[in-house]
């Protein structure tokens, strides 16, 4: 219970004003002792040493001073595909945005694996696979899942895209082609040149994050034409 | 602005600027297994059902039964729209071309058709020995067609120049020019369509990529073809 004070009567304010002759003398303070040190375990160490944290600080670094939306070509090396692109949609995935991954290289069971591994959820994620009915693969049934016949369905591919990006809705989302490099065995230059010129055009209408992978050993002529499709060419 | 028969065959009409103008005499010509008789049965079908307006397939190869299975595989009941005399079947086998005339007038009075579909086009030519007798009494079909107030289809096999029909007769008589593309790519076949002529629309010059899936034939009248064709 809040003690009342007599009317008329105010607290009397404890003065902080050095009275003139006397020494400030402030708290005894203990000698600062330096802060203990966390101990990080093994564990930790390997985590915060891992390529996976660098790789996670160049995407961080990378895609922050992005704008809102984009077309970029990611141009990855061999020894990084596989984690670079993981890395990549988690890093999408934790700014909680939707978005479309197409897989050509992989088939979408081992993807889903490779994600659900690394702690990816995969319920804001449309996926859009050329790759598994070709090789026979069982087909995982969901509405967030599309199959094409082939790599070669440049039509049917554009199709999933359409009809998977009007599933997301008008959020902030990404478009993630895996690989570019994989559709160039696949079909001649100039038919993947003018997917991309398509799709591209389609990622920037849709006010979407497009992001389309290529390894660097991609023939140096073939990487400058399908630059030229996009905002920005990047390496990380 | 000419009036226009929808087709409701999806995409189709986007491509025809709105649909066919009415009672325009269209040629669909195609390669086989392209997709000709499907995009008929679908304008007979959604003709029917969706705008009412009832239709006559003579069908001068496949018998009534054989159209209605052909027709129920894409879920087209058309044994009911039979039935209901909203839809009329005639398989027609003599190679008697003032009959065939004869049969297509009494049908399209008898249902008071507003669509009508000829298939395969390419048999005309058994019942003439002379090419002069076959444009002769093709172009006098073609005025009674105009005359009996259907939007009409006849469907043809496309030469190999890919421009034109077997024998380039109908194209000259038609109002529209239909092209249905199958085509063989290294390893597998593309479909694609492409508006020859026709009279009063603004065309679509591209090729466009088409779907025959369960549901019927669907033109992507919003995609490209990567490929060439």
């Amino acid at each position: 219970m809040a003690r009342k004070r007599k009317a008329g009567k105010k607290k009397a304010k404890k003065s902080r004003r050095r009275k003139p002759g006397k020494k400030l003398v402030g708290k005894k303070v203990a000698k600062s002792q330096p802060t203990a040190r966390k101990e990080l375990s093994e564990k930790e160490l390997i985590e915060l040493l891992s390529p996976r944290r660098e790789f996670d600080l160049k995407i961080w670094k990378t895609f922050e001073e992005m704008p809102k939306k984009f077309c970029i070509m990611l141009v990855e090396k061999l020894s990084e595909y596989g984690v670079l692109n993981t890395r990549l949609v988690k890093y999408f995935v934790d700014k909680k945005m939707k978005g479309i991954y197409v897989t050509i290289n992989k088939n979408l069971a081992d993807l889903i694996e490779n994600f659900n591994a690394e702690g990816i959820p995969t319920d804001n994620i449309i996926f859009i696979d050329a790759i598994s009915r070709m090789i026979g693969d069982n087909e995982i049934r969901g509405s967030n899942f599309y199959y094409l016949d082939s790599p070669r369905d440049m039509v049917e591919l554009s199709v999933a895209l359409e009809k998977a990006i009007s599933k997301i809705g008008d959020e902030e989302r990404f478009v993630i082609i895996d690989s570019l490099t994989t559709l160039l065995v696949y079909n001649k230059e100039k038919i993947v040149e003018k997917l991309v010129h398509s799709i591209s055009g389609k990622i920037r209408a849709w006010n979407a994050k497009g992001i389309f992978i290529l390894m660097e050993s991609t023939k140096k002529e073939t990487t400058n034409t399908l630059a030229q499709f996009c905002d920005r060419v990047i390496t990380l | 602005m000419p009036e226009r028969t929808k087709t409701g065959v999806p995409g189709l009409d986007e491509i025809l600027d709105g649909g066919i103008p009415k009672e325009n005499l269209v040629v669909i010509s195609g390669d086989p297994g392209s997709g000709k008789t499907c995009l008929c049965l679908e304008f007979l079908y959604y003709g029917a059902m969706k705008y009412k307006e009832p239709g006559v397939l003579i069908s001068l190869e496949e018998s009534e039964e054989e159209m209605i299975k052909i027709a129920s595989f894409f879920g087209w009941d058309f044994k009911k729209l039979v039935d209901e005399k909203k839809v009329e079947i005639i398989a027609v086998e003599l190679y008697d071309f003032e009959k065939l005339r004869a049969t297509v007038e009494d049908a399209i009075t008898r249902l008071n058709a507003k669509r009508l579909v000829i298939d395969p086009g390419v048999v005309f030519r058994l019942y003439f020995e002379r090419e002069l007798d076959a444009r002769k009494r093709i172009l006098s079909l073609g005025r009674t067609l105009k005359k009996s107030g259907c939007t009409a289809i006849i469907t043809n096999e496309i030469s190999l120049d890919k421009t034109s029909s077997l024998f380039g007769l109908e194209e000259y008589v038609a109002d529209g020019v239909i092209l249905l593309y199958h085509t063989k790519l290294e390893d597998r076949f593309i479909r694609s369509i492409g508006v020859l002529k026709m009279r009063g629309t603004k065309i679509s010059e591209k090729l466009h990529p088409i779907t025959i899936s369960k549901d019927g034939i669907r033109i992507l009248a919003k995609q490209e073809l990567f490929e060439e064709v």
